[in-house]
């Protein structure tokens, strides 16, 4: 009887949580977070969060930036100081828009900026084409319309191209690069402007005419 | 009406071609388009100028180009945070920096001003120019060299002390240059002993 009581007496024994184990932040995959996580985190000092931002879209702002600049030196300058930019501003996101909605307005205002300040226009530093165009069906579809004036070689085409691009203005050229190279939808575009998506359209609109004069051997 | 309808589908093509146009006005641009010969050779053209720019996607950087981008960024944003901001710029720009060299320079700009005050003040320009200097205003000169019983007289009268020179009293009665010399001419007290 007493056994008994003093039994009922003890303390049960608890259950035994095991310690959440802690998840360094090295070890920890960043990879597959979406990007307003990986944003928080870096608000909140986590460096290597932001790093995972700048590897995803290094490469699709230095693409813009490299088509507006049509030099890849200043291409990769302005795409590193775009992003310390944003990294020192990011307690300003307040997440209104995507990230890389933010970065790319960023990246293309600084671009248009530095493109407004420099006078040489003619300065490239082209990067090579790849192997690839021969199969692209754009170039195929191209190569079949050629006439004897077109027949140019492919480094002369990619230099009449960049020429004829640099002589539009920094806004239609923007435009244009997003749209016909980047493949970016006009809404897309008018939320980097900051413009509407009617500008967008007139700005395109124009730009193109003013092209298909410059390129109009190759057309 | 009909050129109308032309600016109106050609603002429309892209978004056809982007698959953002509601079906019954897609067909009516693509009726629009086999009729229009105009229209039709402007979007040949725009869609081929289309593809022409589609081939700078082929401009690619080497493999290998962003290998080191992170970790050139943090190279980037390190030198970024050590710059100096505006402010300690600006206060940089109005500090003055003294090295050996500059104080040395300093010592020899310093040396030779004070030779050149020293010869100044002894040259005989610098006296011929005090002199002048007196001449211009006799009754300060007057004042100043020989403290007199009237120039104390001057100093203690409160309402004359306040006055402008040129108001005084005395300042039109003539100035005589014996009256600076303080001794009496030994000719004259030798003439009133033999008198």
């Amino acid at each position: 009887m007493l056994r008994q009581l003093a039994d009922r007496l003890k303390p049960a024994p608890r259950d035994i949580v095991p310690p959440k184990p802690v998840v360094s932040e090295q070890s920890a995959d960043l990879t597959h977070e979406e990007d307003e996580a990986l944003v928080a985190r870096a608000q909140r000092g986590e460096t290597k969060a932001f790093d995972v931002l700048v590897e995803r879209y290094k490469q699709r702002l230095y693409a813009t930036v490299y088509h507006m600049t049509s030099n890849h030196e200043d291409a990769n300058d302005l795409v590193q100081d775009a992003f310390i930019k944003a990294y020192k501003s990011l307690r300003s996101f307040k997440g209104q828009s995507s990230f890389y909605t933010w970065v790319y307005r960023i990246a293309v205002n600084r671009t248009i900026n530095f493109l407004k300040r420099r006078k040489d226009r003619g300065h490239f530093s082209l990067n090579d084409i790849d192997a690839s165009i021969e199969t692209d069906p754009d170039y195929v579809e191209l190569m079949s319309h050629v006439t004897p004036r077109r027949e140019a070689g492919l480094t002369e085409l990619q230099e009449k191209l960049n020429e004829a691009v640099q002589k539009l203005s920094e806004e239609h050229r923007a435009v244009v690069i997003m749209h016909d190279v980047q493949g970016m939808t006009h809404a897309d575009i008018a939320k980097v402007m900051h413009c509407s998506e009617g500008t967008v359209r007139s700005r395109l609109f124009y730009a193109r005419q003013q092209l298909q004069g410059l390129l109009g051997d190759y057309l | 009406m009909k050129n109308m309808d032309c600016k109106k589908a050609q603002q429309l093509y892209d978004d056809m071609t982007d698959g953002r146009v509601a079906e019954p006005v897609a067909s009516e641009l693509r009726r629009h388009l086999d009729e229009c010969t105009d229209c039709r050779v402007l979007r040949q053209r725009a869609g081929r100028l289309q593809q022409l720019l589609a081939l700078k996607r082929h401009e690619q950087p080497p493999p290998g180009y962003f290998n080191n981008f992170t970790a050139e960024f943090h190279r980037c944003l390190l030198r970024d945070t050590q710059r100096p901001t505006w402010m300690q710029r600006i206060a940089e720009s109005f500090r003055v920096e003294v090295t050996p060299v500059w104080r040395y320079a300093l010592a020899g700009v310093c040396g030779a001003a004070l030779a050149f005050g020293l010869v100044w003040k002894i040259s005989p320009h610098n006296t011929a120019t005090v002199a002048a200097s007196e001449h211009a205003a006799p009754v300060k000169t007057v004042a100043a060299a020989t403290p007199s019983d009237e120039s104390v007289v001057v100093s203690r009268t409160p309402a004359l002390a306040v006055m402008p020179a040129a108001w005084h009293p005395d300042a039109n009665r003539p100035q005589y240059v014996l009256e600076r010399i303080a001794i009496t001419p030994a000719s004259y007290e030798t003439a009133s002993v033999r008198f």
